[in-house]
């Protein structure tokens, strides 16, 4: 008798643990490291999931919710090939566009897309009141189809890099790239005068 | 990415910000759910759901016919005829199903359960000393006390009482009177720790000495909890104590059956074992 093999739980404080040390012990069942993971990345889930699902905070808490327990069953299979950041990303993308299609289908079925209202464009003043242009932006992005919704807010808003992207949404770096400058010139007419908006 | 004005304005963009209240809602919701989720791949939801949906549709098949059979205008849930009639087409339709959720029922999911003591210095299973040990503990162990400890019971659940005496007895070097008490937990009645408890009673008996008796333990365990967050350890060490029992092919089933689990520990002690077990038997 020699090797000694080490009981799963040992003492730890949380901040000592890696993020890939929280994930692999929440593909252990392991509720604590859920909890504590759910605290790491919470923040960062609702940013993105509020931006870019474009819902009700209902909506919103469900999606986050929805997104944790999909992290905790898919943990096992995190292959350490990207960031636990842009891995949980990648969860939360998969999570809100089932839910974006679901309420395209849903909204179509009730016919509404036709009865809501679009922005009413304004040329863009680098004078106006600076809430005001935030509005527009917000609203602009709001009006983005998903993909390149996702793709601005990944990029521009969270800040990860198009390689990061490439892996968060399981597609190539210049898909990603030519969404981005896409979803610019949407942004950019809807700013100055022409509207993208369905 | 090249910078662009509009950017700076999207990233000026005021962040959502839950109530902290929110937050905690959804935090309580997904702890309370991982452990249905965790329990469940989605492999094995499938069938689950499509045997949900089989027995609903026997059960409605079969109160439909009895409501023919009595034309009785009293609704199927009133007609006892028609309960009974769907209880017995479930039972007929799949004869295992009930068997299968019953395990999921039962298997306490791990660290749901009530509090138990955490040692400062964790007990280890041992291995061979054919094996060249490792030389760090990997820090991907999460001690449940230390980050977010559930609330206590106003009164001890059934078998905790048990299984502290077994873990005090552990600590304490008396490895014959915590397999004992471990055993004790075990069988409580409604025993809330069962599934610890039936792990530690293995590793008691085995640093007793009984290696029989830990062998049958730990077969007890890895049978019972096979989806245990601890079923990939419990099967390495089995694996080696029916190594030293000379019962190879067992003790390679046990090996194969831990060799990918993912904690490193683990994996590199179960391939450590079949690689001993192929070393023995490749001698004449």
């Amino acid at each position: 008798m020699g090797e000694l093999v080490p009981f799963r739980r040992i003492e730890g404080a949380v901040e000592e643990l890696s993020d890939e040390a929280l994930l692999s012990a929440t593909g252990q069942h392991e509720q604590a490291a859920l909890g504590a993971l759910f605290d790491r990345f919470q923040a960062d889930v609702y940013r993105f999931v509020a931006r870019v699902a474009v819902s009700t905070p209902n909506d919103i808490d469900d999606l986050v919710q929805q997104t944790f327990l999909e992290i905790c069953r898919a943990a096992p299979r995190f292959n350490g090939r990207s960031t636990v950041k842009t891995w949980i990303f990648g969860v939360a993308v998969n999570v809100a566009r089932t839910h974006a299609r679901g309420e395209r289908r849903r909204q179509a079925a009730i016919g509404r897309s036709a009865d809501v209202p679009t922005a009413e464009p304004a040329p863009l003043d680098v004078a106006a009141d600076r809430a005001q242009t935030l509005a527009r932006v917000a609203r602009a992005i709001d009006a983005l189809p998903y993909d390149l919704r996702v793709a601005y807010v990944l990029c521009v808003i969270e800040e990860l890099t198009a390689k990061e992207a490439a892996t968060a949404l399981d597609t190539r770096e210049g898909t990603v790239w030519r969404r981005v400058h896409e979803a610019r010139e949407l942004i950019r007419g809807a700013m100055t005068g022409g509207s993208h908006e369905t | 990415m090249k910078p662009d004005p509009l950017d700076d304005l999207a990233r000026a963009l005021s962040p959502y910000r839950p109530a902290a209240s929110r937050v905690e809602q959804v935090r309580t919701a997904v702890l309370a759910g991982a452990p249905a989720v965790t329990r469940l791949s989605p492999r094995s939801r499938r069938p689950r759901y499509a045997i949900i949906g089989a027995l609903m549709l026997a059960a409605g098949a079969a109160a439909a016919a009895a409501a023919w059979m009595t034309r009785s205008p009293v609704t199927t849930a009133q007609d006892p005829t028609v309960e009974q009639t769907g209880v017995d087409a479930r039972a007929a339709t799949t004869p295992d199903n009930d068997a299968r959720t019953d395990v999921d029922v039962e298997a306490p999911g791990p660290l749901t359960k009530v509090p138990m003591p955490l040692p400062v210095a964790p007990p280890s299973i041992e291995t061979p000393t054919t094996i060249d040990p490792p030389r760090r503990t990997p820090k991907v162990r999460v001690s449940t006390g230390s980050l977010s400890p559930p609330p206590k019971p106003a009164l001890a659940a059934p078998g905790e009482a048990e299984f502290r005496a077994g873990w005090t007895a552990l600590k304490a070097g008396d490895p014959e009177s915590a397999a004992a008490s471990f055993e004790a937990a075990r069988q409580a009645q409604g025993s809330a720790v069962a599934e610890d408890a039936s792990f530690w009673e293995g590793i008691a008996l085995a640093r007793a000495g009984q290696s029989r008796r830990a062998i049958v333990a730990l077969r007890r365990f890895v049978t019972r909890y096979p989806s245990s967050s601890r079923a990939g350890e419990a099967a390495a060490k089995l694996g080696w104590l029916l190594y030293d029992a000379g019962e190879l092919d067992a003790a390679a089933r046990q090996f194969e059956s831990a060799a990918d689990n993912v904690v490193p520990k683990v994996k590199k002690s179960a391939r450590d074992g079949l690689e001993a077990v192929a070393r023995k038997r490749g001698m004449p």
